[in-house]
């Protein structure tokens, strides 16, 4: 980018603060390689590579036949939304505070809500941009069916998925120590829980490890969205799974509100 | 005019570190104020209270008539602020970031204007990452200045300058004083203080232990004078007219009093010319305020250390 145009010297207020910060949120993800990197292309990376391996194969659900890319495609994007929205706050948020971004921010009259909202609205931005490469890909590319009657239930699963993860990423950088420590917990927390989640294969409701992974958000996100563009019955709203999200929606509002702190701790 | 800031026996500790123990300070409006100190002295968590971003444990304090304790919100739009660590996003220009800035406050700086002001102009489309140390910290000071404030604080501005880059950061501070802004700024370079500050305050353990002009300071806790000159040939200290040392290499060194000044030089010089004996490298010097500073600190034994 060569040229930038100065921002009107007007005071930005209420949304127009949010709108404000998210232009230059944007400006700095995208010009930010390891995180435009680690967050963005990471999942498109894997959804061509899985993709592209399985193209043709089908895979067995609760005694169903469906396509691997028709399983794969809405997992793929639910994680590439929680990189968006998880990692992403998570890793920002742990880097500002370490290195005094977050202290120099509260040293402006710029209040904790817009600093927030302009990052969870950058978040949203680059979700939103996943989303539409990964559903195009997977309709024109992987042969993926997708009947405009769920479009519904698929905004209802990722609007309340990305909330529940931005909370939950906030609410976890608030536990992270230092900035050198958030990518470890950040992929400790998220991977493993994305293979018992059923993200990359189908991990039968009986199993344990499915048992395991009912108690965190990852599966019901990946569940909702599945439902919503492969299940049964006419709507695809996975309400239990939508209630988790929202529950863990709530818990992650709590904890982030509660534990934010603009400094790093004293070592 | 009431004072920019008013401080009255201010305290706080950190568990068992009396951080500060007790601070009076009135900063006059338009002025430019140094506090003084060595590391661990309190000058940061002085400053941390009045910007806002630490209770007190006691004592009056009021920033433009404001409680910062509780009126923080209100006060940050009045107040520029220049914390000790560098922190601007690393992939934006210095431009978008004072830009980006520009719109918290209600009647904000031109950026452009700030940009010159802090001499960035040729960097001014750069990645912030791409910025020397100097220039990183000069746009730390723009966004301190870019609200406008009616005060400004400046934690230790030009830690870790070279000598050039702190020269120029001084011309930019005193570039600001010209428009009325009043500055408090914290360092622990003697001359910082005496090429910047109105007034000084020397703090030491948590406590105020010398407060005034430089000048002043220098004066009323260093009043002694030194006169050197080298020994003439053939002369022996003793064959001179006032008391003196004399070193291995002939430095002849006399301490006086101020009174004393005039008519020992007075003596010597009459001495001189009638002997008709030289008296090269003949010299009165003062104690700077360095040496004013280091007897201040001195006198209260090792500052209390302070996490960081």
């Amino acid at each position: 980018m060569t040229t930038t145009s100065v921002a009107p010297r007007k005071r930005a207020k209420g949304i127009g603060l949010i709108t404000h910060q998210l232009r230059y949120e944007q400006l700095a993800y995208w010009r930010n390689p390891p995180a435009a990197f680690f967050t963005f292309l990471f999942p498109l990376m894997f959804l061509v590579l899985f993709a592209s391996l399985n193209k043709g194969q089908t895979i067995e659900l609760n005694g169903k036949k469906l396509s691997y890319n028709q399983y794969f495609v809405p997992g793929i994007l639910a994680y590439g939304v929680m990189g968006a929205c998880f990692s992403n706050l998570a890793m920002t948020l742990s880097n500002r505070r370490e290195f005094g971004q977050l202290k120099r921010k509260r040293a402006t009259p710029l209040p904790a809500w817009a600093l927030i909202g302009g990052l969870i609205a950058s978040s949203i931005v680059i979700s939103l941009v996943l989303v539409i490469v990964t559903f195009g890909a997977g309709i024109g590319l992987y042969g993926v069916v997708i009947s405009a009657s769920r479009i519904p239930a698929i905004a209802v699963a990722l609007i309340l998925g990305a909330a529940c993860f931005c909370a939950v990423g906030i609410a976890l950088q608030t536990l992270i120590p230092n900035a050198d420590a958030a990518p470890a917990v950040v992929n400790f927390t998220l991977l493993p829980l994305t293979f018992i989640s059923g993200v990359w294969f189908p991990v039968p409701d009986s199993s344990f490890l499915a048992k395991v992974a009912e108690a965190f958000p990852v599966r019901h996100f990946v569940t909702a969205l599945f439902d919503a563009t492969n299940g049964p019955g006419s709507g695809g709203f996975a309400t239990k799974d939508l209630l988790w999200l929202a529950g863990w929606l709530v818990l992650g509002t709590v904890v982030a509100v509660r534990r934010f702190r603009w400094e790093p701790g004293r070592r | 005019m009431a004072a920019a800031v008013e401080v009255r026996g201010l305290t706080k500790s950190y568990g068992n570190v009396h951080a500060v123990r007790g601070i009076d300070l009135t900063v006059e409006p338009g002025s430019v104020t140094a506090v003084l100190g060595p590391n661990g002295a309190g000058k940061t968590t002085t400053m941390e209270i009045l910007e806002g971003f630490r209770d007190r444990d006691a004592g009056e304090v009021r920033v433009l008539g404001l409680d910062p304790g509780s009126n923080g919100k209100e006060l940050r739009e009045r107040l520029g602020i220049v914390l000790q660590e560098t922190a601007a996003e690393a992939y934006l220009t210095p431009r978008e970031v004072l830009a980006m800035h520009a719109r918290y406050y209600p009647h904000p700086r031109d950026v452009d204007e700030v940009i010159a002001l802090v001499g960035l102009t040729e960097k001014a489309r750069a990645r912030v990452k791409t910025l020397s140390g100097g220039q990183k910290r000069r746009l730390d000071v723009g966004l301190g200045i870019i609200g406008d404030p009616e005060l400004l604080f400046l934690d230790e501005p030009t830690t870790g300058f070279d000598p050039t880059a702190r020269r120029s950061a001084w011309e930019v501070i005193r570039g600001l004083t010209g428009g009325g802004t009043t500055i408090v700024l914290t360092t622990h370079y003697i001359d910082e203080a005496q090429a910047l500050a109105d007034n000084v305050v020397v703090i030491a353990a948590g406590r105020v232990v010398a407060e005034g002009p430089p000048a002043v300071i220098t004066a009323a806790q260093h009043s002694l004078a030194t006169v050197t000159f080298l020994l003439p040939e053939g002369v022996t200290v003793g064959d001179l007219p006032v008391q003196g040392t004399v070193s291995s290499s002939g430095l002849v060194e006399i301490t006086l009093a101020p009174a004393d000044e005039v008519p020992v030089v007075h003596r010597l010089t009459g001495w001189a010319l009638e002997r008709g004996v030289p008296l090269q490298d003949l010299r009165v010097s003062r104690a700077g305020l360095e040496d004013a500073y280091l007897a201040l600190v001195a006198e209260t034994g090792d500052a209390v250390d302070v996490p960081a």
